[in-house]
């Protein structure tokens, strides 16, 4: 669906590229992630790839064309939601929605099924001036929702929500794989990335440090630990750490367990965060 | 005092760039040009040398509308932008924001103002008349700019508002062709009482003194109560 | 279908930033105005008023209706969809022009009457105003203040004023090339009637400026919009 190819891109009147060499490919009916610290070039490549920056090396092609030569109906086939949602002020939520879904030609959604979805069909009718930062967020993916698009590219599509709304918004677009759409969404947050994507991208500095399914990674990059905590004599709380492999032969580990002091056992899991700290050497925030 | 050298210097950036220096230098320049020469010929040319006084009076009006406007032209920009919540929380504070944005249209009204009397007017004002021309003028450009930014909500808002609150300038017209008791309508407009004083003739010093204090309270009505409409709007 | 919704939009943005609103208003005024006027100019000024004010309109709105588009990035979420630059410059251009019809519409009706010129004298105002319109969003995609797109336009459109002289008995036959020629021309149909060939020059110079202006303003937002986007610089 989606592959790319040697990507380079410098935005102009800067001596480092942005993006420094990246190869994937999407496959039809996934959800990838763009994972990494903000400033890593995410929405750059993101803005490639809807065919917003021409001027890059390497091949991008999406639906089987080059993505710098696309025409506008390449437009009818993708939805995008920006990292910032802007609207016209001066207009409604439905307003907004129905102007923006008057611009396609081929089949559209109504804009009320999607306010509902997204729990904004009380608010549908207020101007998006009083809206908050999470309700434009909604809005914004509703927007983006509108043509029934192939593919989703969505920035950032959970930052500023509350978890419950971030819920809903995670929901839906575990929905809209189920109905074989191919969604790119990029975050900084692992545990988004960790729950809804089908692969993620590791991405610092403008590359591509390595892609796999969460779940891959967690198997491959977890030495297990398990974490025993007992009650000392006079020292309180202690805390010890066994690896999990060969746990059942290992004298320390059998003693302790003997001794009656223990008061939690854990097995201790890494998170992605954890992996992508360990990956990278770099934090995402 | 160093965030007021900061917004100098960045506004002399912006002039640089920006056209506000020579719109304000060119405009009021171009006007006075026109009163002293183009319009005297344009009325002897046909036969109506009777109306000088009251185009003069138009005119000036003239100054602090193009004034006003281009200085609400640039806080709405700014608004639009976000920048003055950024002044707001540097030590101008929004407070000291606004005045400074009202000063630089006020002064040059003033400067332009005493051109526009003592040079290209073709009727001369006593000192008294003078003077209190020039302070409501000077309030008059801080009010037209304050009616912008205290009741648009963004740029366009703001264009279509400059659009009527510019008609305020043709208000010696009325002064001039409607009778006495109709024309008071118009005194809850500040240039009523600019233009009065061009158009009024001769009147004792008592009733020039009424006219004055009357017009200079609404001015000053008028800067207040807008300036809290639009602090209001930009908490 | 996309077409005509985005007009009717565009429309609706207008009336809610209060343009309509403004426009009855500067509308009356004229009226008003037109009728203090000795009936021996008031044809004169009426034609004056027609084409610098309603005709005209579009040109003084564009600019803020861009520039808020741009400043608030709508337009990176406009061209994201299938929507054409093309359709873009049409939408804005014909909704502005709706106004500019029905004010001098209403202008001429109630002041004149109506009048056997109607048909062109509307026909004069629906091609004045796509053209300044149009030709103004082709200034307003080059500026980024207010102030900076009044000031471009303005020296602009210093030019396409000259046949305006006209009215006080200038005239140069070079005047004929412009297109505020053949607007005039039209406008003033619903008082003194034109023959086919003026009728014909008319239209036919006012048609090809707009074409002018349309290809001008495609290219200036390919150039200062789109061409930026795709270089990833800030709009
Ligand atoms: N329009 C632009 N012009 C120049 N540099 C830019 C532009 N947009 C982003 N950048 C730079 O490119 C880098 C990557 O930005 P971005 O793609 O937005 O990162 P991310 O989305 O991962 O946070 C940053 O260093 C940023 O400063
Ligand atoms: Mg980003």
């Amino acid at each position: 669906m989606i592959d790319v190819e040697k990507l380079h891109f410098t935005y102009p009147g800067r001596k480092e590229p942005t993006i420094k060499g990246m190869d994937f490919t999407i496959n039809e009916g996934e959800i990838f992630g763009f994972l990494g610290p903000s400033g890593a070039g995410k929405s750059t490549a993101q803005k490639i790839l809807i065919g917003m920056l021409k001027n890059y090396q390497g091949r991008v092609r999406i639906f089987d064309q080059e993505v710098s030569q696309v025409k506008r109906s390449y437009y009818e086939r993708i939805g995008v939601a920006f990292e910032f949602p802007n609207f016209y002020q001066r207009l409604t939520a439905m307003e907004n929605l129905s102007l923006f879904r008057s611009l396609y030609t081929g089949e559209t959604v109504a804009p009320e099924e999607l306010l509902m979805e997204m729990g904004l069909n009380e608010s549908a009718r207020m101007k998006v001036s009083a809206y908050s930062k999470g309700m434009k967020m909604r809005l914004n993916l509703c927007r983006a929702l509108l043509n029934k698009p192939d593919i989703l590219f969505l920035d950032e599509p959970t930052s500023g929500l509350d978890p419950l709304n971030a819920k809903k918004v995670k929901n839906k677009i575990v929905r809209l794989k189920e109905e074989g759409k191919t969604i790119l969404i990029t975050t900084h947050n692992m545990n988004t990335a960790d729950e809804i994507c089908d692969r993620v991208a590791f991405i610092v500095d403008g590359r591509i440090q390595l892609i796999d399914t969460p779940r891959n990674l967690k198997v491959r990059h977890n030495e297990k630990k398990v974490q025993v905590e007992s009650r000392e004599k006079d020292h309180g709380l202690k805390i010890n750490e066994f690896d999990l492999q060969g746990i059942g032969t290992n004298p320390d580990f059998l003693t302790l367990l003997r001794s009656n002091k223990i008061e939690t056992i854990h097995t201790q899991e890494a998170t992605l965060e954890d992996i992508f700290i360990n990956v990278t050497g770099r934090g995402l925030n | 005092m160093k965030a007021v050298f900061h917004l100098i210097r960045g506004d002399m950036r912006q002039i640089y760039r920006d056209p506000m220096l020579f719109i304000s230098m060119v405009g009021p320049i171009l006007l006075i040009l026109l009163v002293r020469f183009i319009v005297p010929f344009v009325t002897a040319h046909f036969a109506i040398e009777s109306y000088n006084v009251l185009l003069a009076s138009f005119f000036i009006l003239l100054i602090p509308l193009l004034l006003g406007v281009m200085t609400g032209f640039i806080m709405l920009d700014e608004r639009d932008d976000k920048m003055i919540d950024y002044f707001a929380v540097t030590p101008l504070s929004k407070i000291g924001y606004l005045i400074y944005r009202l000063l630089f249209p006020g002064v040059l009204t003033i400067f332009y103002g005493i051109v526009f009397v003592e040079w290209a007017s073709p009727e001369s004002l006593a000192a008294l008349d003078t003077l209190l021309v020039i302070v409501m003028l000077a309030m008059e450009a801080p009010i037209i700019c304050l009616c912008l930014v205290a009741l648009a909500a963004n740029k366009i808002e703001g264009l279509a508002l400059s659009k009527g609150v510019g008609l305020v300038v043709f208000v010696p017209f009325i002064i001039y062709f409607v009778p006495l008791p109709w024309q008071l309508v118009g005194s809850i407009l500040p240039t009523y009482w600019t233009a009065n004083l061009f158009l009024v003739g001769d009147i004792s010093f008592g009733m020039l003194l009424i006219i004055g204090i009357l017009g200079i309270f609404i001015h000053i009505l008028y800067i207040v109560f807008l300036s809290k409409q639009f602090l209001r709007k930009i908490d | 279908m996309r077409f005509h919704t985005a007009f009717f939009y565009d429309i609706k943005i207008q009336i809610r930033h209060g343009l309509y609103a403004v426009y009855i208003l500067v509308s009356l005024f004229y009226i008003i105005a037109l009728y203090q006027i000795p009936e021996q100019y008031r044809e004169m000024v009426g034609v004056f008023i027609t084409f610098s004010d309603p005709g005209v309109l579009g040109f003084f709105f564009i600019g803020g209706l861009v520039l808020l588009e741009r400043n608030q990035n709508i337009l990176d979420n406009l061209f994201i969809t299938p929507y054409k630059v093309e359709e873009y410059i049409l939408s804005k251009a014909l909704s502005l022009t709706v106004l500019s019809i029905i004010s001098s519409y209403a202008i001429h009706i109630s002041v004149f009457g109506f009048s056997f010129g109607m048909i062109l004298f509307l026909i004069g105002v629906f091609l004045t105003s796509m053209f300044f319109t149009i030709f103004g969003l082709g200034v307003a995609v080059r500026s980024h203040t207010l102030n900076g797109f009044f000031l471009l336009s303005s020296s602009y459109s210093l030019i396409f004023c000259l046949p305006l002289l006209e009215l006080v008995g200038i005239d140069y036959s070079l005047f004929m090339l412009l297109p505020t020629k053949g607007a005039l021309l039209l406008i003033s149909t619903a008082f003194s009637p034109i023959n086919m060939l003026e009728m014909i020059y008319a239209i036919g110079i006012l048609l090809f400026w707009s074409l002018v202006a349309f290809w001008w303003a495609r290219r200036s937002f390919y150039k200062m919009i789109i061409f930026k986007a795709s270089e990833g610089k800030t709009l």
